[in-house]
């Protein structure tokens, strides 16, 4: 959260950061998260009910992309170029804020509500849809990878790099990002912006959880059907813990107990990185610890329960970010109509509106009630994949090992959210 | 389907269980006499006072959290062997200077319930949290 205690001066720079949850929200959100993960156990289902056995969750073919949505997403973002390159070099710069908040923060309750239309938008598809398609087939080991990769890179550069507010540093990540785009989509066509584009991939993981658009067009539905067709590729668990790590860190690095010890920038990485690998390894391990399976089939495990931690991942990043989205956005959005730095103010300069800074209880019960209604969702979507998956004899110790990580997962977010 | 149902109901009325439990918070903010802090004194009639001192290139306090209310003058006493910055994390932010030799105060009030970092810019640390509650 690099506004909040980073050294910004102006426009979006200055504001507090999030009170700490009261110990009594987080003790309740604990107690309802432990105590509804072993009704789980108890109230087992037999069959699988979320994922229907007549239509493979992995098959067809997603719906045309909508030209006028490509237009906006083009609009935007030769608008945020022209701010990030044109605009002032300092702190000031609009486009700090529209990626740091509008895009990266804004971009899981647009794939909520509106599914993926990310990639209807996505500039980089347009232009590899100009350039036609592919010349090599994407390398399917190389899965989601490079997009892991990208999401690491861009999360070090908000949360451990000595100064997130540097331009020069957000100017050359941007043109890497860009350059990655275009030569990718040129070498290997769309299925490049699947698996490699870190904003697409996250944007198209997230949308799975929207009740309501289904196969990108509005249909409600009951959002644990979709779950199950994140589609399957190496990588996938690194991206999700790559996500989860990193915004725990943000929570962890802003204690005053890390603060206090003045962390070295290596420190800051290797800390980092290490909260993320912690999160995949540990799911990793937890998902392959059921007996009765081959060691080929255990393999397959991670990957194919990897989509139970998307409520979790959406829950947390919910709790954590909803005031940096709502309110510091409020400026964000103000200062991108002002790309050049001119004092342009098209729309006056209202204030910022902190309702749910100045509802603390309420933003308390909203902050635990996503991560508890995350945990839920995760819990149910694991319950009900491991019946698919695991043999009989061994479905309630199976799923036990992952059951208990999940709480773990929960329970430290309501720690970092309580401690912060 | 139903179970999911009944589940997510339940994970509902949980937060209702907090939510109507929680008036500790509105207690405080009625109060009209402030304790002051360990690290404050009274040396300002009203409100909290932070004792700052920047000496040999390190500030005391360093990172610590103190409690205010929202509303409440807050006072930095400062006195420094430097000249520094401090910058203070409300919107808009304030920003105080210090030369070397000053002995100076700056108050200013919070108007929104968070923590709000205040900062050292040339030592660039925070030398106080403060968790301002309604």
């Amino acid at each position: 959260m690099i506004f909040g205690s980073g050294l910004a001066q102006h426009g979006i720079g200055g504001g507090a950061t999030d009170l700490p949850i009261p110990l009594l929200f987080a003790m309740v959100g604990a107690s309802w998260a432990l105590a509804l993960s072993f009704a789980m156990l108890v109230v087992q289902w037999k069959q699988p009910r979320f994922t229907t056995p007549d239509v493979d969750p992995q098959a067809g073919e997603p719906p045309a992309r909508r030209a006028w949505l490509a237009v906006v997403g083009l609009v935007l973002t030769a608008w945020f170029l022209l701010a990030l390159f044109g605009g002032p070099s300092d702190e000031t710069n609009a486009a700090l804020g529209w990626l740091y908040i509008l895009t990266w923060v804004g971009l899981v309750p647009l794939a909520l509500i509106c599914g993926h239309i990310w990639r209807d938008m996505s500039p980089w598809r347009t232009i590899q849809g100009w350039l036609g398609e592919g010349r090599l087939t994407y390398p399917a080991k190389l899965g989601y990878w490079p997009a892991a990769a990208g999401l690491m890179v861009f999360a070090w550069l908000e949360l451990a790099s000595p100064d997130p507010a540097d331009v020069g540093s957000v100017r050359i990540w941007v043109a890497g990002y860009i350059a990655a785009m275009l030569i990718g989509g040129w070498v290997f066509g769309s299925t490049w912006f699947d698996r490699a584009d870190p904003f697409d991939v996250y944007s198209a993981i997230v949308s799975k959880l929207s009740p309501f658009v289904r196969d990108g067009r509005f249909a409600l539905h009951n959002p644990l059907r979709t779950l199950p067709t994140v589609p399957i590729a190496p990588g996938l668990v690194a991206v999700l813990a790559t996500l989860l790590g990193s915004t725990a860190y943000d929570s962890f690095s802003s204690s005053s107990f890390w603060q206090k010890r003045m962390p070295t920038g290596l420190e800051q990485s290797a800390t980092l990185v290490g909260f993320c690998a912690l999160v995949g390894i540990l799911f990793t391990l937890a998902t392959r610890a059921s007996g009765g399976l081959s060691p080929e089939r255990r393999r397959l495990l991670p990957g194919l329960l990897a989509h139970t931690l998307v409520p979790i991942v959406v829950g947390y990043i919910t709790a954590h970010y909803a005031t940096y989205l709502l309110e510091k956005g409020q400026s964000a959005f103000l200062a991108m109509l002002d790309p050049l730095g001119r004092g342009w103010q098209p729309l006056g300069d209202p204030a910022t509106a902190y309702f749910l800074s100045e509802h603390v209880d309420l933003l308390a019960f909203l902050k635990v009630g996503a991560v508890v209604t995350g945990h839920v969702l995760a819990v149910i979507a694991a319950h009900d994949r491991a019946i698919a998956l695991l043999p009989k004899a061994h479905r309630l110790s199976g799923q036990l090992a992952l059951l208990v990580l999940m709480v773990a997962y929960t329970f430290t977010g309501l720690f970092l959210l309580f401690s912060a | 389907m139903k179970t999911a149902a009944a589940v997510l109901l339940l994970a509902l009325t949980l937060a209702g269980c907090g939510s109507t439990s929680e008036p500790s918070s509105e207690a405080t903010s009625t109060a009209s006499e402030t304790e002051p802090t360990p690290s404050a004194t009274t040396e300002a009639p009203k409100g909290v006072t932070v004792e700052i001192e920047f000496v040999n290139g390190e500030v005391v306090p360093l990172d610590e959290k103190i409690d205010v209310n929202v509303g409440e003058p807050v006072t930095l006493h400062v006195i420094s062997d430097v000249a520094e910055e401090i910058h203070v994390h409300t919107d808009p932010e304030h920003e105080y200077e210090v030369a070397a030799g000053d002995d100076k105060t700056f108050t200013f009030t919070i108007k929104t319930p968070g923590q709000v970092a205040v900062e050292a810019h040339e030592l660039d640390v925070t030398i106080v949290e403060l968790v301002a509650r309604p």
